[in-house]
């Protein structure tokens, strides 16, 4: 049964998701500091900083339909990272910022009013993005929705965002490669992914999750460890080795009543003729190649007129 | 006088050591050989010439040697698909006028082709003899290729059932149609009268709706299990797409003219079950009584 959320979540419940899991955001995510002031006095302080898998800073701000004072902290925030993002970096080494201007306002909620991701986008701040997270429960287990509400940079399709424009060509082509050649095997694979990671999935859940991270791509099939992909020929181990597995499943899905050896076991014919072979056997297998009434509705299911002979 | 001789007798025995060194070496290197596949179809017209075409690419693609032999004796047509304008046929090898190696063709897709008596009524009327020469023809090309895909004759006639037996396995392509599965059906009756039937597994080619081919094989494999206790092997389905419907002569394989449509695809896939199902397709040591060689020639000895 799904049922929708029981309880609305909390600005604490909320960020206690992200601290939990950052990846649910997106792959390769990671937490740095929690609540930092960056001046913005009785506005409320930024709840986290994170890095993300290209090594860029990402502020991440926590409301809910009460916090009126979001959009005037927003502001504040994104000017005073803009004005001190070399010190900050420096202040932060933890952090091992690669690009500390190249950051991204996260603003995340539980729901957000329309009105409310109007005036956001009314500030006009590429760097800002909007995440709902939204609860519901299948039998007695929570799950969780991440929604990308709106994204400045760029606009999603369906659930598959484009690379981040900060990933190099050769990482990029490596994430396309993989996406490409999963997609060929089979039309029901699914592409999804955020702006680091591509996640190929089917029927049969996950199968394959390659993704950027430190300037390096990843990729991991599922209850496998993570391995890194360097060049097309990884790549193309990586495909065979989930074109496997694809067909592994698609086959016990499918009924295979038994093998072949059973049947070869078999000394005597099973039409209970005997056995003969050579050109002369052949030639008698033709002269016995009529269908019987019987097989015949069996693979038609009609009734024919005249008994049809194979053709030859 | 004794000196010498002990010298020559020494010489010679030496010599004799040597040739049964060689002989014990010669002895000892495994025989290797490709993976030889029959690809048949129960009627006519349901794509199995397209099929084993870009079947033969995609395994190029991917890194396998395959050649194609056309073993539709009388109405070969391997050679048109994949661009080849053949000087020598099966006909030449089997009058005795070429071997093998002169009548392989590579073609500029990758495959290797032997192409079929196109137009030839006598190829119709082969006999054991013909068989012989086969053999040693298909013996050579299976030590040189990693994949020997045998073009075999739409329905039944003791040339291509011999041809089929002769594989390591079959691959049979039908289509959703009545008329192509009960003559799918009669195929693997006929089939199921012969010693030593090589593993069938069947494609389904031309299907306009996604996920039909599974219910068809399930019907097709039904039947051959209830009325003749044969298992059949489900190796996908290859989607109806107007690419393949609107070929027009001297056209590229459609793995090379439309790499990324459905049916593309599907030939992919399949060669990946194909692979599943075999395991790797890749010559291989194996015992020589195991070989296709002496596979027909077992055939033929029995007759």
């Amino acid at each position: 049964m799904i049922r929708g959320p029981i309880l609305p979540l909390t600005r604490a419940g909320l960020w206690n998701l992200v601290v939990e899991a950052p990846a649910r955001i997106e792959r390769g995510l990671r937490l740095v500091a929690e609540d930092l002031d960056f001046g913005t006095g009785d506005l409320g302080n930024v709840d986290g900083l994170l890095r993300d898998a290209a090594g860029n800073p990402v502020l991440v701000l926590v409301t809910d339909p009460s916090d009126s004072a979001l959009i005037a902290r927003i502001s504040l925030v994104y000017a005073f990272w803009q004005r001190n993002h070399r010190s900050l970096s420096r202040a932060i080494p933890e952090a091992q910022m690669r690009n500390p201007g190249s950051f991204r306002i996260l603003v995340l909620a539980a729901a957000l009013a329309q009105g409310s991701v109007e005036m956001l986008e009314r500030l006009a701040i590429a760097q800002l993005e909007i995440i709902e997270f939204e609860r519901f429960q299948v039998g007695a287990r929570e799950r969780l929705v991440v929604r990308r509400q709106r994204s400045n940079r760029l606009p999603l399709s369906g659930q598959l965002e484009e690379l981040d424009a900060t990933i190099d060509a050769a990482s990029r082509g490596l994430l396309s490669q993989v996406a490409e050649m999963l997609c060929r095997l089979d039309p029901r694979i699914r592409l999804e992914g955020d702006r680091f990671s591509r996640r190929v999935t089917s029927d049969a859940g996950e199968l394959c999750e390659s993704f950027y991270a430190d300037g390096v791509v990843h990729a991991v099939i599922a209850d496998h460890p993570t391995c890194a992909l360097n060049n097309l020929d990884d790549v193309r181990g990586l495909v065979d080795r989930v074109a496997r597995r694809h067909l592994a499943w698609l086959r016990s899905v499918k009924a295979a009543p038994e093998t072949a050896r059973e049947v070869k076991a078999e000394a005597v014919s099973p039409v209970g003729l005997p056995r003969r072979s050579g050109f002369e056997a052949l030639s008698a297998s033709l002269a016995t190649a009529t269908l019987s009434r019987e097989e015949w509705n069996a693979l038609g299911e009609v009734q024919p007129e005249e008994m049809p002979r194979s053709s030859g | 006088m004794e000196p010498e001789l002990d010298k020559i007798t020494s010489v010679g025995q030496r010599l004799v050591q040597r040739l049964l060194h060689w002989r014990a070496v010669a002895s000892n290197t495994p025989h290797v050989e490709g993976r030889t596949i029959a690809v048949a179809s129960g009627k006519g017209g349901t794509g199995k010439s397209f099929f084993i075409t870009n079947l033969a690419v995609a395994l190029h693609q991917s890194g396998h040697r395959v050649a194609v032999v056309d073993c539709d004796y009388g109405l070969g047509n391997a050679h048109l698909l994949l661009g080849v304008n053949p000087k020598m046929t099966l006909h030449h090898l089997m009058s005795g006028v070429a071997s093998v190696d002169a009548i392989l063709e590579r073609t500029q897709y990758g495959p290797d082709l032997v192409a079929g008596g196109s137009g030839i009524s006598s190829m119709g009327e082969l006999g054991p003899r013909h068989f012989e020469l086969l053999a040693v023809a298909f013996g050579v090309l299976a030590k040189s290729h990693d994949v020997v895909l045998l073009d075999c004759a739409a329905g039944i006639s003791p040339q291509s059932m011999m041809t089929l037996l002769a594989a390591e396995s079959i691959i049979l392509v039908t289509n959703p149609e009545i008329a192509a599965l009960t003559d799918a059906y009669a195929l693997i009756k006929c089939l199921a009268r012969q010693p030593r039937v090589p593993e069938i597994q069947v494609v389904v080619n031309r299907v306009v709706e996604l996920g039909l081919g599974q219910p068809t094989f399930e019907r097709l494999a039904e039947v051959a299990q209830r009325f003749i206790g044969r298992s059949l092997h489900y190796i996908g389905e290859i989607p109806d797409n107007p690419a393949v419907s609107h070929r027009r002569l001297g056209q590229a394989p459609l793995l090379v003219s439309h790499p990324e449509c459905n049916a593309a695809m599907g030939v992919r896939t399949v060669m990946l079950a194909i692979e599943h199902t075999m395991g790797p397709l890749r010559a291989s040591g194996s015992k020589k009584e195991d070989g296709v060689e002496r596979r027909i020639l077992r055939l033929l000895r029995e007759h």
